[in-house]
């Protein structure tokens, strides 16, 4: 399945989750609306979600003008404005131009708007640098840019150091280099810097900016221009970007520019304003009307009122100890709540005390940062603030219990010092229902577990039985490398009364190139940067089994009624290494058959579902020697067979390395670096040499080594295959190759056929080959599996980054 | 709701006036020449409101220090 699927396929378990629970997808009951009061499912409750931040929508003025437009020009005007527009286009413009006092275009959405700009003002020549925040509506268009030749990097959110390292980098190589911000980011409310952002401006002739003002216009600045030019002038070298559908109340959007030929040239050749259609008569006639009041006094007495209700929400945030995730002059505020299960919990609770909030949730945000969103309009009271924070303040507690979260959890999610208040009042742990049914085993090497028990639970389930792990253990510590010295973690929850375990797992924190799955390309680019910087695009994580394991990691007996709170009693312990190691992220890994309860589970505990690459499994060794094994295969693979595997078989000799010298594991170990080197398609550092010596003295492993007489030419070492073989399964995991015979004589395809047979000598009933190369492993028989992962990350920047790198890099080779 | 008196220093006039509407109790109104004076309690504190009758302008809304405030108006 292709990753762009998988984070569909989260979405849209997430939406539906909260339209199941009637908190999304919502409609109003209300015949007529008037204030901020709506009806939802026959309850009338007080809307904190409007962004129409002045009210103006019941503005009589706005209602009467939009009337009156309609009255005069129809329901619609149905051409495009590429041909004709209607004169109160031309008198909008003229108002927008003194708003302003600089060109404008009007266009029918900010998303059209960003989709006219952008593709017009950006050219292949530019760099391109998004804000690691900046709203979904502007990397829409960037995504249009010339289909992928532009270059394009993510930078952390509002960090101008950074920025300017940037801008100094990429000054030598781009025509431009422009940097695209949102004025207010509309899910924390926060703002960009925008006195660093001017200073940057004037500093460095090839910087520009691109700033989307959407949740900024009408409440602030003259003539409500908006925050990006709140006491502020236009910048020549800055284009904004803003919406008429928020505080302006009409629909629309502007674009604004900083001289008369941009202007002219996006209304010339921007995408949406040759072939999209106009605003239509009724949100034209409104938005006359209201821009003309914000060309009056009265705009400035409106933004009065809006700003002491917004110093008021502050004020009882605070006096009520929420976790905000930002103290904010906009009128969007954000309180976290951690995880969605707590956040769909809080919505539900705020929807029977009478009070509509948002549900700030991924994609919005990242999982483990799930809030409540909610905004403050000129038409709230003060004590409908007041009461509506106070709720929320009474009940986020009952909905935490409920949920096994801590205050302290959320600060730590949101990188947040705890208030010592909320130390203070931190006494309910995590508290899990049926915690007195179970018990949480911690152990820190597989030396402590009792082999007889382990094994009773992972035997046959991969390569991480009890030796399995004990090799690893030799293997992965007191090395030079740090990505060569693992943290190993054992936890196992059991049943108080039966004594069995409910869920079991291992975990291994480690260090992990962040492009492990990234295109080969965008791992090519990042490796010449690691040549200086080794640890460049790296982070420590902690998994469920390891990066040399395969197979069912996740123990979990769903015949117990209280396996889902053994899994809450396995995060907290998960959290606590995450918390312990310092690492970003938390990845589940290798499941193979994931069902909605289960999926839905995870997500509620802030985990998202990604794609692993497929896995290879040949399920057929019914055959009982190597005619049997050709007449098994397809007829494809039959004449691959003939043609790359027997023409060569007589060439080939097979020994299994049981009696290894040092020499041997010194050959073996530099066949195994060819392949590495080799390979960017799953991108892992360099094992240590000690795993393969301890890999040849193992009774759980065994070296199958491939010899090869080229010509007249003595025997030579050309492939090497360490492969697990304790239970029912043969399980190739690392393999070496000397490319110089590999083309002539097919030496990888050979050893796949080699894996194959001793599979069948020892007995074995599948072979699992592992990720990659799919291809020549369905040439043996293999079958593709479906594997998946469910992963939190703490930081998701270098994740972002990757994926708008991957983006230009699939562009790049279609 | 409890507010302190620097916090509700923090407003504007008009919302000082909203906020002793809705938050507040009037205790005390009484015209004196072409002014309304009305006192208000909200919290632990009272505020003096002063409105000019004349043109209807806010010209105080203000706490006052001396708690004993409605003796003096009462007094008048």
């Amino acid at each position: 399945m292709k990753q762009g699927n998988v984070i569909t396929d989260t979405i849209d378990q997430i939406i539906s989750d909260g339209v199941k629970r009637g908190i999304l997808h919502l409609y109003t009951d209300d015949n007529i609306l008037h204030g901020n009061h709506i009806m939802l499912k026959g309850r009338e409750v007080v809307n904190f979600g409007s962004c129409s931040y002045l009210g103006l929508e019941f503005d009589p003025r706005l209602k009467e003008a939009s009337k009156a437009a309609i009255d005069n020009y129809g329901t619609q005007f149905s051409e495009s404005r590429a041909y004709v527009s209607i004169k109160l286009y031309r008198q909008l413009e003229e108002l927008f131009d003194k708003v302003f006092d600089a060109p404008c275009v009007i266009t029918p959405t900010t998303t059209l708007g960003h989709m006219a700009n952008i593709p017009v003002l950006m050219s292949a020549g530019d760099a391109i640098i998004t804000d690691q925040q900046v709203h979904n509506s502007v990397n829409t268009a960037v995504k249009l840019l010339n289909g992928g030749r532009t270059h394009i990097e993510v930078l952390r959110h509002n960090r101008m150091d950074l920025l300017e390292d940037r801008i100094k980098s990429l000054r030598g190589k781009h025509d431009k280099i422009w940097y695209l911000a949102d004025g207010i980011y509309s899910m924390f409310g926060d703002t960009a810097p925008m006195n660093e952002l001017y200073q940057l401006l004037d500093m460095y002739p090839q910087f520009y900016l691109y700033v989307d003002d959407a949740h900024g216009m009408s409440i602030q600045g003259k003539h409500g221009r908006g925050s990006v030019l709140n006491n502020r002038r236009f910048h020549p070298k800055m284009v904004l970007a803003t919406s008429l559908a928020k505080g302006f109340a009409t629909g629309g959007a502007v674009m604004v520019y900083p001289n008369k030929e941009m202007a002219r040239r996006v209304r010339t050749c921007g995408g949406p304003l040759i072939t999209s259609g106009p605003l239509q008569p009724a949100q034209l006639g409104a938005a006359v009307a209201a821009a003309t009041i914000h060309l009056t006094e009265e705009i400035y007495s409106m933004q009065d009122e809006l700003h002491e209700r917004i110093k008021f929400t502050n004020l009882m945030l605070k006096k009520y100890h929420l976790p905000v995730i930002a103290e904010n002059n906009a009128a969007i505020f954000f309180v976290g709540v951690h995880l969605p299960k707590v956040g769909y919990n809080m919505v539900r609770r705020m929807l029977e005390a009478g009070y509509y909030v948002n549900l700030g949730i991924f994609p919005a945000v990242p999982m483990k940062n799930t809030g409540i969103r909610f905004t403050i309009t000129r038409l709230h009271t003060f004590s409908q603030i007041e009461e509506m924070i106070r709720t929320m303040a009474e009940e986020l507690p009952k909905a935490l219990k409920e949920e096994g979260v801590t205050y302290e959890d959320i600060y730590r999610a949101f990188k947040i010092p705890v208030p010592e208040q909320q130390l203070l009042d931190e006494t309910v742990a995590s508290v899990i229902s049926q915690a007195l049914s179970l018990k949480a085993y911690h152990y820190k090497s597989i030396y402590d577990i009792d082999k007889n028990d382990w094994n009773a639970i992972f035997k046959n389930k991969g390569t991480f039985d009890w030796d399995g792990l004990a090799l690893l253990e030799n293997s992965f510590q007191n090395n030079h490398q740090a990505e060569n010295n693992w943290q190993f973690d054992y936890v196992i929850v059991k049943d108080i009364m039966t004594e069995k375990p409910v869920v079991a797992s291992f975990f291994t924190t480690a260090l992990w190139k962040d492009d492990m799955l990234s295109p080969a390309d965008v791992s090519d680019n990042i490796e010449t940067k690691r040549a200086s910087d080794p640890y460049y695009f790296t982070s420590k994580v902690v998994s469920s089994g390891s990066l040399l394991t395969e197979g069912e990691h996740l123990f979990i007996d769903t015949s117990s009624p209280f396996w889902k709170d053994a899994m809450q009693l396995l995060f907290d312990q998960i959290n606590t290494l995450q918390e312990k190691y310092n690492a970003n992220s938390i990845v589940l890994r290798d499941f193979h058959h994931v069902d909605d309860e289960f999926e839905s589970f995870l997500i509620d505990n802030g985990f998202f579902k990604t794609s692993m690459p497929d896995n290879n499994v040949v399920n057929n060794l019914n055959w009982n020697n190597s005619e049997e094994f050709y007449d098994s295969l397809s007829k494809n693979s039959k004449m691959h067979f003939r043609k790359n595997v027997r023409r060569y078989a007589d060439q080939y000799e097979v020994e299994i390395g049981d009696y290894a010298v040092e020499k041997d594991v010194d050959d073996w170990y530099a066949l195994y670096e060819n392949v590495k080197n080799n390979s960017l398609e799953l991108n892992t550092f360099t094992l240590p040499r000690k795993l393969f010596e301890n890999i040849a003295h193992s009774q759980s492993w065994e070296t199958m080594v491939v010899k090869l007489s080229p010509g007249n030419e003595t025997k030579k070492t050309v492939a090497v295959v360490f492969s697990h073989i304790a239970g029912e399964n043969y399980i190739p995991m690392i393999i070496g190759l000397d490319y110089t015979y590999n083309k002539d004589y097919k030496v990888y395809r050979q050893a796949l056929y080699q894996v194959m047979m001793r599979a069948k000598i020892l007995g074995k009933k599948k072979v699992l080959l592992g990720f990659s190369a799919s291809i020549e492993k369905k040439k043996v028989g293999a079958v593709l599996s479906s594997t998946y992962a469910f992963t939190q990350i703490k930081d998701s920047y270098n994740a972002e980054t990757l994926a708008v790198m991957s983006l230009a890099a699939t562009t790049l080779t279609k | 709701m409890r507010l302190t008196r620097g916090e509700f220093c923090q407003f504007n006039h008009t919302t000082r006036l909203k906020l002793l509407k809705e938050f507040g109790k009037n205790v005390l109104e009484k015209k004196i020449r072409m002014r309304l004076i009305s006192i208000y309690k909200i919290s632990d504190f009272y505020v003096e409101v002063y409105e000019n009758l004349d043109n209807h302008q806010l010209e105080k809304v203000e706490p006052v220090r001396n708690n004993s405030v409605l003796e003096v108006y009462n007094n008048l």
